[in-house]
């Protein structure tokens, strides 16, 4: 497929092997093209800030992981909730490990499109993270 | 200090003792005086020692008294000093007992999930895998999966949920769902807007009437959680109670937490329980303050905690500004 086509993607997750997994499944995926790919919130937000203007560079899909900032008392929810509400559109799919509770309820509360969630088990499959990750752009893309 | 200052310091410290002194030297001044006097007295004498007598009699009596109305004042402040004392080490002794009875009850809990609810997963896994009931290594697995995700998880986020790390709204919204009814302030809300650019001025945000998002720090989060986990555990344990309404506001520097239901009246000369200490605690580490009162149609509990706002933009740009490498 033209990668014009395909979504582009981003992927922010802490956790060396798990980030790795999902370069892998979003290369080989025909329907992404991925276009960056960090090991913290901070790195992501450091890169983000050296290419302006950020509109043009940012992703149509953001895969962040909710604990995936170099602190492990801070999490990314916020910051992708903060580029949300200054106008930036993108879709955001969550993976975690932990139970996200009513995360998307809250967030959808400012931004009602463009969310979704995965949570990390070992039955996770490349099919699961691909469905989510299309589930997310289509919401965002609906509106 | 100077010698005169601190020679006057230890006369008002010792002064029950230059009372005494005071009176002892009058006394002998005025016997010797009068033996003196008798012994060489002339005609007409005798009427002066009588009135000098009389008036150093009045002296040694006026210091007495007072000697003795300070002394009374000062054995007062001395008990009140002592009673303060005593209050002091029995609120010293209540905390540590209480801080003695979390400790334990949480090594209980822990204990007694380890041994009654995780150990005989992992026993009868361990007897089906070398009895090799389990072949199939996806049946173990599964079964490594359940007792990672309906126990490990669920009691870790049981012990700190996780969603406190992203905000105090999600936390609570998951902790209340079902249970009680939460309205909270909307600077804490994720529909509050940040004011202004977290990026960059020229990112071109527009100005907006929406209230700017605060946030707290993690141990206010924590502590405003605990309270309201406790305060609404302790109202469900009523079974007069059918509602629970949370309130959590930010008003004049502070974090008012209010949890009102609809129950039982609380009786009067009630012995305060666990949970009440436990929200003191969490109330007293801030210099806060916690009150219960019985309200019409129910009971309120209202804790407040001083908080100096910080907006959700400056807390990102600080964790942001300048930090990270790409990976």
């Amino acid at each position: 497929m033209d990668n014009s086509l395909k979504i582009t993607v981003m992927v922010i997750e802490n956790d060396t092997d798990f980030r790795e997994l999902l370069n892998g499944v979003f290369e080989r995926s025909e329907l992404f093209d991925l276009v960056g790919s960090f090991n913290s919130v901070e790195a992501y937000g450091a890169e983000m800030l050296k290419n302006k203007p950020y509109v043009s560079w940012l992703p149509q899909l953001l895969v962040v992981d909710v604990m995936s900032s170099k602190d492990p008392r801070q999490e990314s929810a916020s910051f992708i909730s903060a580029l949300r509400s200054e106008g930036f559109r993108f879709a955001t799919l969550f993976v975690s490990s932990m139970d996200f509770g009513a995360l998307l309820r809250v967030l959808r509360k400012s931004h009602p499109q463009g969310w979704s969630s995965l949570q990390k088990t070992s039955r996770l499959t490349e099919q699961d993270i691909v469905e989510a990750a299309v589930s997310a752009f289509n919401e965002m893309r609906s509106t | 200090m100077s010698r005169p200052a601190s020679l006057l310091r230890a006369l008002k410290e010792e002064r029950t003792n230059v009372y005494r002194l005071i009176g002892l030297v009058l006394f002998a001044a005025t016997n010797l005086l009068t033996v003196i006097t008798l012994h060489f007295h002339h005609d007409g004498q005798l009427r002066y020692l009588q009135i000098i007598n009389l008036a150093t009699g009045i002296v040694i009596t006026a210091t007495v008294i007072y000697g003795a109305f300070d002394m009374s004042k000062r054995s007062i402040k001395y008990e009140k000093v002592k009673k303060e004392k005593a209050e002091i080490h029995s609120k010293f002794i209540d905390s540590q007992q209480l801080l003695f009875r979390i400790d334990n009850q949480t090594r209980q809990e822990v204990g007694a999930w380890l041994h009654g609810t995780l150990q005989p997963q992992l026993v009868r896994l361990a007897k089906n895998i070398r009895e090799k009931k389990e072949t199939d290594c996806n049946i173990v697995s599964q079964q490594v999966d359940d007792i990672c995700e309906n126990f490990v998880r669920a009691y870790s986020h049981e012990l700190f949920p996780p969603a406190l790390y992203i905000s105090l709204e999600v936390a609570l919204e998951t902790l209340l769902e079902g249970r009680a009814e939460l309205i909270i302030d909307e600077q804490l809300t994720n529909v509050a807007s940040f004011g202004f650019s977290v990026w960059s001025p020229e990112s071109g945000l527009k100005g907006t009437s929406a209230p700017i998002r605060l946030v707290l720090d993690v141990d206010r989060r924590y502590a405003v959680y605990r309270i309201i986990e406790e305060a609404v555990a302790n109202a469900e344990k009523k079974s007069s109670t059918s509602r629970i309404i949370v309130n959590l506001i930010i008003e004049h520097e502070k974090i008012r937490i209010s949890i009102r239901d609809n129950g039982a009246p609380v009786p009067k000369n009630a012995k305060p329980g666990l949970g009440h200490s436990i929200i003191n605690t969490f109330v007293k580490k801030f210099d806060g303050s916690f009150s219960l009162e019985n309200v019409v149609d129910g009971v309120e509990s209202i804790a407040l905690i001083p908080y100096v706002p910080v907006t959700a933009a400056e807390h990102l740009n600080r964790r942001f500004h300048g930090e990270g490498q790409s990976a």
